[in-house]
């Protein structure tokens, strides 16, 4: 096996030490550069260090580096590496030439793209850039598109480590195998040096609740958990304080309002577009009252910060929480067009 | 999507976003226990015709992530699809086609579940890499997610490789249950590597 795989591109390591008592890479393939090949580099509209860097490592390894920047003309058949995230988050505050510019790009491209990020799903500094995670994941099952995102802790990680790490994640593009089962990782993220892949892991409420079970008082005092048996756990909300609900007037709206009202809560204020007492709403407001629960109303926008002032504001109660429950949808296409809808 | 138009991008990018931010400087002042967003798990999914909206959700996920980097109380909660709380599944028909393909529906007492794992997990601290402060519901397959006739729109993502091995879910009583996730980024440093696949 040792010169199969010596034979096949492997290089072995030291493995003297400890060699069955934890697992080991023994063997490694080792990448070789191509003769020569060509990236077109996207850059933001001012200078970041980290574009040169990425430059002298491609160079290094005989990769030709283009620059371009997004409004430009940009070869569809090219692979890109696009960097325009670090100049301000791509899709917050999205103008509607930048949409078109951005649908543009991604329809007609027709090579690998890394879209290289801020961090997002590890530690945050600034969430307006994580919409491109969304974008990305609605992208690619819309386009079928090559596109990985790679998000990068800039603070925790050198030019020189973090455009490394890029080279060694573009040139292993071509050398993803293609399985009928799953699909290649398209999100990475670049943490202390090391490229990191998400996965997803699956619980049970019961077995999340039996975590709890052991203390009586979970983080101060407003989450009981069962002593002993292994139940649903229950969440006690504050009698003397004033939760905030959000955009909470349709059936979810109602149903967790409810649930809250059930487990102690006496102070709710809905906050939303239509949120007042009228035929369609005061009848569901009377349950909750009849049940000792105070309801305020406050009819307001939530994408205006003087209507969200006001509604704290009003507030009779400290303010304990807050649900956000606003989801305005607009989808053209009905037929994939499903989630709830709150008002 | 490249049909969407800039008025859809706003009317469902900024109630999620703008809204967030809002409510975020607005109680900058209270103590709170809980900072709960519902998101949705499209936005993981990337469920087809809605880049909008997933990007919306996308930065909702971030968002606990940002506040929890200022020591602020925040979780998510990545609802899947519903059946019976009027939550707009367009139509019979519409339920019909998604159940076919085998999406999964939950009720009331899954999200109820939900919320209270989300709000019990609201403050920050904890694994660096695991959080447990996203909640998701609903990512599960009625049929065998290998099988043709499973098309959930993330049956070949690599991020839910592990459900590769329910099988069917739905048809294995233990793990009938198993409709939560965290997500997770790769596993912790073991020995020299991670799981690196390059």
């Amino acid at each position: 096996m040792h010169t199969a795989l010596a034979e096949n591109g492997f290089v072995f390591g030291d493995d003297d030490d400890g060699l069955f008592s934890k697992p080991k890479i023994v063997a490694e393939l080792k990448f070789f550069d191509k003769a020569s090949s060509q990236v077109t580099i996207i850059v933001p509209g001012y200078h970041l260090p980290l574009v040169r860097a990425v430059e002298k490592t491609f160079n290094d390894h005989n990769i030709t580096c283009i620059k371009r920047t997004l409004d430009g003309d940009i070869p569809p058949g090219q692979d890109m590496i696009v960097f325009v995230d670090f100049d301000e988050p791509y899709l917050y505050n999205l103008t509607e030439a930048r949409l078109n510019e951005f649908v543009k790009l991604v329809s007609s491209m027709k090579g690998s793209m890394i879209w290289v990020t801020p961090s997002a799903q590890i530690s945050c500094k600034n969430p307006n850039s994580a919409m491109i995670l969304g974008m990305m994941r609605t992208v690619r099952s819309e386009f079928r598109k090559d596109i990985t995102v790679v998000e990068l802790d800039a603070k925790r990680s050198t030019n020189d480590g973090s455009s490394k790490s890029l080279l060694q994640i573009y040139q292993g593009l071509s050398r993803r195998t293609k399985s009928r089962d799953l699909d290649p990782d398209y999100e990475l993220a670049i943490v202390d040096g090391d490229i990191k892949i998400p996965r997803f892991q699956w619980t049970t409420a019961e077995d999340e609740f039996s975590n709890l079970a052991g203390c009586s008082v979970v983080k101060g005092r407003f989450i009981q958990g069962p002593s002993n048996i292994v139940g649903p756990a229950q969440v006690n909300f504050r009698p003397d304080s004033c939760y905030l609900l959000v955009g909470g007037l349709g059936g979810l709206g109602r149903m967790v309002s409810t649930w809250m009202v059930e487990n102690g809560a006496r102070n709710i204020m809905f906050f939303s577009r239509s949120a007042k007492d009228g035929p369609e709403n005061t009848p569901f407001f009377n349950v909750l009252r009849s049940q000792g629960c105070e309801v305020t109303c406050f009819a307001g926008d939530v994408t205006s910060l003087s209507d969200v002032e006001g509604a704290v504001k009003q507030a009779t109660k400290p303010l304990a929480g807050v649900m956000q429950m606003s989801a305005v949808m607009r989808v053209r296409k009905p037929i994939y067009y499903v989630h709830m809808s709150t008002r | 999507m490249s049909q969407m138009t800039f008025a859809e991008w706003n009317t469902s990018v900024q109630p999620k976003v703008q809204g967030t931010w809002n409510l975020h400087h607005a109680t900058s002042s209270a103590k709170l226990d809980f900072f709960l967003l519902f998101s949705s798990i499209c936005g993981i999914t990337g469920q087809w015709g809605q880049g909008n909206y997933n990007s919306a959700n996308s930065f909702l996920d971030a968002f606990v992530n940002y506040r929890h980097g200022q020591n602020l109380p925040a979780s998510v909660a990545d609802i899947g699809f519903m059946g019976n709380i009027g939550m707009a599944v367009g139509s019979e028909a519409l339920v019909r086609t998604l159940k076919g393909s085998g999406y999964y529906f939950l009720n009331e007492r899954h999200l109820i579940d939900a919320l209270t794992i989300a709000i019990v997990y609201s403050r920050p601290g904890g694994d660096r890499f695991m959080h447990k402060s996203q909640v998701g519901l609903g990512i599960r397959s009625t049929k065998p997610i290998m099988s043709p006739s499973s098309r959930v729109v993330w049956k070949k993502d690599s991020r839910m490789a592990m459900s590769h091995h329910f099988g069917c879910i739905g048809e294995i009583g233990d793990v009938e249950r198993k409709i939560l996730l965290k997500s997770a980024y790769g596993i912790q440093k073991g020995s020299d590597r991670n799981l690196d696949p390059y």
